[in-house]
């Protein structure tokens, strides 16, 4: 009889158990499940702390790098700058020393002795004959054919003094048409009638 | 068939140089006469050389003398005198004709006479001096045609010419 007790309070304390055990279950797995939370939040803040101490790392290098490059990209300009103007400097002064030299080198050459020479030679033998055979031709033919010379000087004569009549007629030509113009203001005359042309 | 030469009258300053020229040439030549005269005169004797001095004496009457019958001669056989043949000028009658003998003449003497005359030129339409007007001649600048050597003298437009008329 007592046993029956037992075994019909046992049913409900099982009961019980069970449903405190599973109680107890449930909380034990609702904190582990927190935990997984908590230590999953725990590690995403580190993380973000990794990341941001990492990119502020990056940044500073990076700035430090672009510092660093700016100044020798200045320097290498301001080098290639001073490079430049000392190389113009150096072809103009060396233009200078050629020109110099050349001068000296012509004047060496055309004052020498030897040259001198050589060219007073070369004038003995090649200019002087060359000269006197044209000469010699020349007279030649101006003796043969006088009228040649004879028209080109009467030609040149004639010419000259066509011009200088030419600059006396136009010269009093416009002094007569100055006194006409001054003449002609004062006396309020109008231009007179053309000359009559020669009768045929 | 070539275009008729255009001509002008010739003014004081070209007419005022031909006459100068022309007697600087008759003066050279006639003090070379007196001067010729002299030294034969020097060397021929007494009576000679009394000629001589009257014959430079008259220098004053010579030269005038000498210079109308130069001009004379030469308007009479080719119209115009050295002087104005450098010029370019020419004398003609006012009907455009040569002049003719007497005229020349008469042009001449008035000239050498009367000088001063000359300047009724400056006045005249037709640039007339006295022995002009007595003589009936004018002094012409012939024009050689466009395109020779022509004279720089500004021109009278054509239409202002074709309001006159010739008689007057």
């Amino acid at each position: 009889m007592g046993n029956h007790e037992e075994n019909s309070v046992r049913p409900e304390s099982a009961e019980e158990a069970g449903a405190t055990t599973a109680g107890r279950i449930a909380g034990q797995l609702g904190r582990w499940g927190d935990l997984a939370v908590g230590t999953a939040a725990e590690t995403e803040e580190a993380t973000l702390h990794v990341f941001a101490a990492l990119r502020s790392v990056v940044s500073r290098r990076r700035r430090a790098v672009s510092d660093r490059a700016v100044a020798g990209a200045t320097g290498v300009r301001r080098r290639i700058t001073e490079l430049a103007d000392r190389g113009a400097a150096e072809r103009a002064r060396g233009r200078g020393l050629l020109a110099a030299g050349l001068d000296a080198a012509v004047a060496a050459v055309a004052t020498s002795p030897v040259l001198e020479q050589v060219v007073d030679a070369q004038l003995e033998r090649v200019l002087r004959p060359v000269v006197g055979a044209v000469l010699d031709d020349i007279v030649d033919m101006l003796e043969r054919e006088p009228e040649r010379i004879r028209s080109l000087v009467r030609s040149q004569r004639t010419t000259m003094v066509d011009e200088v009549v030419s600059r006396v007629r136009s010269g009093a030509a416009a002094g007569d048409g100055n006194v006409d113009r001054l003449t002609s203001r004062v006396l309020h005359q109008g231009p007179p009638a053309p000359p009559p042309s020669e009768p045929q | 068939m070539t275009a008729p030469a255009r001509r002008e009258y010739a003014g004081l300053v070209s007419r005022s140089i031909a006459y100068v020229l022309d007697t600087m040439v008759v003066m050279f030549f006639v003090s070379g006469a007196v001067a010729v005269i002299l030294v034969v005169a020097a060397v021929a004797g007494a009576y000679a050389r009394d000629l001589a001095i009257a014959a430079a004496s008259a220098y004053v009457l010579v030269l005038p003398a000498a210079m109308a019958v130069y001009c004379a001669v030469f308007w009479l056989l080719a119209g115009r005198t050295p002087g104005m043949a450098l010029l370019g000028l020419r004398v003609v009658q006012t009907d455009g004709r040569p002049v003719r003998w007497f005229s020349a003449l008469l042009r001449g003497v008035l000239l050498v006479c009367f000088p001063i005359g000359a300047l009724w030129l400056v006045v005249d339409r037709r640039h007339q001096a006295v022995h002009d007007k007595v003589a009936r001649t004018i002094v012409i600048r012939p024009m050689v045609p466009d395109g020779a050597h022509e004279v720089a003298m500004p021109r009278v437009p054509q239409d202002a010419y074709a309001q006159e008329t010739l008689g007057d």
